[in-house]
C-alpha cells in the first residue's frame, strides 16, 4: 500500500485520522521548533516526538476541538526538555552575528532579517521566547496560548509584553548602531 | 475578551523599529521541512510506534523508548499483525482509525534501515500518557456511549495540562503503572515466533467471515504461546469475535482478565469500546 492510499482515506464527515492530522500539523510544528531556537537535526526527532505522544493519546483526544495549541504545548514542553538534557546553549543554532560592527538597513538580506528576529527570540528566557513566538509568528490567540501552555491567559499576556519589550529593545540598539554607523 | 486586545504586533498598528517590522514580516517566509524531510520522520515515527507497542507488550517497565529492539523481522511483523488487528477493527472503532493510516508508513519502514532511535527519551511523555493506566477496573457497564466520548479529564484543555512546561505546571500526573511481566518464553520449547504471527494473521483475517474460527484461532494462540508476544492483539481479536457472536458476557469476562493483566495497555480504549458495544451484526 502506498503512503498515500494508506493516508489519504478520510471520508467526508469523519474525524480526522492520525495520518492526516499529522500531514497537516507536522510541517508547522517542525516550523515551530525552528523558530524557538530548536536544530533542524534536533526538529526532526522533537516533530516525532511530538506525534508519538498525539499517538498514544490519539483515541482519547477530542479530534473535533482545535488541536494546534495541544500540539503546538506538547512541542515546546519536549523542546524545553531536549534543551535542557542536552544543555545545548542558547542560540547555538545558526544565528546572525548581531555583534557585526555597521549593520546598513538597506543591505540586509531578507535572511538576515529573520536571523535577527531569531537571534532577539533565542535571548528571551525559554517561556517569553515560546509566547512570542506562538503570538507573533504563529499567531496563536492569547487564550490558545494560555491552552498551549497550561498558564492563566493573564500571565500569558504579561510575558508577552515583557518578550515584546525586549525584542523591541534588541532591535532598538540594532538601529541605533546602524545610525551611529 | 484578551485576544481582541493583543493583536499580534504585525497587526495592533504600534509604532514599531522599521527593522522589526522588517524582521516579522520576513519571518512568515520562515521555511517549512521539505516533502523528503516529513517523509523521513513519519517513517522513523512508525517505526517507533511500532517499537513502542511491542515494547509495551513485552517489557515489564516502559519509561520510554529504549534501542536495542530484538529482532527486525519480528519487530516489523508484530507491528504488522497488531495493525491489521486494529485495521479490522477500524470499522467499528472510529478511535482506532488512527492506526490504519500508518500501513503504508510501517510497510516502508520495513523496506529501510532500522531507523536511529529518537535522540529524545521522552521519560516525562511515556509516564504522561496514563489514562488508561487509571482504568485498572474499567466500568464495562457503562453504556456505549459514554465510552465513546472522550472523557472530558483527557480533553485537550485538561491534556495540555498534563504535557505543560513543568515551569508553567508543577502538578505531575500519577505515575504510570508497568504492564505485570509476561513470564518469558521457554526458548528451549517455545515454538518459532513466525508462527505466532501466522496464527494470529489467520485470527484476524478470519475475523470478516467467521467469527467462530477467529475465536478458536485465537484460542489455540493462547494455547500455544501462552506469554507470546503478540497476547494482547490475540485478546484483542478474541475479545472482537466474541462481541461479533454476540457473546457478550463472555467479551467482557475477557476484557476484564485483559484489564487486570494489562491495565497499561494501549487498547484498553478499544477493548472498553468493543466490550460495551450494543447487541448487533
Amino acid at each position: 500500500m502506498s503512503p498515500s492510499a494508506a493516508t489519504g482515506g478520510d471520508e467526508p464527515g469523519e474525524a480526522p485520522s492520525f495520518g492526516t492530522i499529522f500531514r497537516e500539523q507536522a510541517p508547522f510544528v517542525w516550523r515551530l521548533l525552528r523558530r524557538i531556537g530548536v536544530r533542524a537535526v534536533d526538529a526532526d526527532d522533537l516533530c516525532q516526538e511530538v506525534f508519538l505522544v498525539l499517538h498514544r493519546r490519539f483515541a482519547e483526544i477530542d479530534t473535533s476541538r482545535p488541536l494546534r495549541p495541544w500540539v503546538y504545548g506538547v512541542a515546546i514542553r519536549l523542546a524545553g526538555e531536549h534543551r535542557r538534557r542536552r544543555r545545548f546553549a542558547e542560540g547555538a543554532r545558526e544565528s546572525a552575528d548581531v555583534s557585526a560592527p555597521a549593520l546598513q538597513h538597506h543591505e540586509l538580506e531578507r535572511r538576515q532579517l529573520r536571523d535577527l528576529l531569531h537571534e532577539a527570540i533565542a535571548r528571551l528566557d525559554e517561556t517569553k521566547r515560546a509566547i512570542f513566538v506562538l503570538h507573533e509568528l504563529e499567531e496563536l490567540s492569547m487564550t490558545e496560548i494560555a491552552e498551549a501552555l497550561s498558564c492563566p491567559a493573564q500571565t500569558a499576556y504579561s510575558r508577552l509584553h515583557a518578550a515584546r519589550k525586549e525584542v523591541r529593545a534588541f532591535f532598538a540598539r540594532l538601529e541605533a548602531r546602524e545610525t551611529v554607523a | 475578551m484578551i485576544d481582541r486586545d493583543v493583536p499580534p504586533l504585525l497587526h495592533d498598528g504600534a509604532a514599531l523599529p522599521d527593522l522589526l517590522r522588517e524582521a516579522l514580516e520576513t519571518a512568515t517566509d520562515d521555511e517549512l521541512p521539505d516533502g523528503a524531510r516529513m517523509n523521513r520522520i513519519e517513517g522513523e515515527l512508525a517505526a517507533a510506534i511500532a517499537r513502542g507497542r511491542e515494547q509495551r507488550a513485552s517489557s515489564p517497565r516502559v519509561s520510554g523508548w529504549r534501542p536495542a529492539a530484538p529482532q527486525r523481522h519480528i519487530r516489523f511483523a508484530a507491528a504488522k499483525v497488531g495493525l491489521a488487528a486494529l485495521v479490522g477493527m477500524g470499522a467499528a472503532w472510529s478511535g482506532v482509525e488512527g492506526y490504519r493510516v500508518f500501513q503504508g508508513a510501517f510497510e516502508r519502514a520495513t523496506m529501510e534501515r532500522p531507523p536511529p532511535m529518537p535522540a529524545i527519551e521522552p521519560r516525562n511523555s511515556a509516564r504522561s500518557v496514563t489514562a488508561p493506566s487509571r482504568r485498572e477496573a474499567p466500568n464495562l457497564e457503562s453504556s456505549p456511549s459514554a465510552v465513546a466520548d472522550p472523557d472530558p479529564v483527557f480533553a485537550p484543555h485538561a491534556i495540555a495540562t498534563s504535557e505543560a512546561s513543568p515551569a508553567l505546571s508543577t502538578k505531575s500526573n500519577s505515575v504510570r503503572h508497568s504492564d505485570p511481566p509476561s513470564p518469558p518464553p521457554n526458548i528451549a520449547t517455545a515454538p518459532p515466533a513466525s508462527l505466532e504471527e501466522d496464527l494470529l494473521e489467520r485470527a484476524t483475517r478470519a475475523l470478516r467471515r467467521d467469527p467462530t474460527e477467529a475465536l478458536a484461532l485465537a484460542d489455540e494462540h493462547a494455547h500455544t504461546f501462552a506469554a507470546g508476544r503478540l497476547a494482547q492483539e490475540r485478546e484483542v481479536v478474541a475479545i472482537q469475535a466474541l462481541s461479533k457472536l454476540a457473546r457478550f458476557d463472555a467479551a467482557r469476562a475477557r476484557a476484564k482478565r485483559f484489564f487486570e493483566r494489562y491495565p497499561n495497555s494501549p487498547y484498553v480504549n478499544d477493548i472498553l469500546r468493543l466490550a460495551n458495544a450494543p447487541a448487533g451484526p
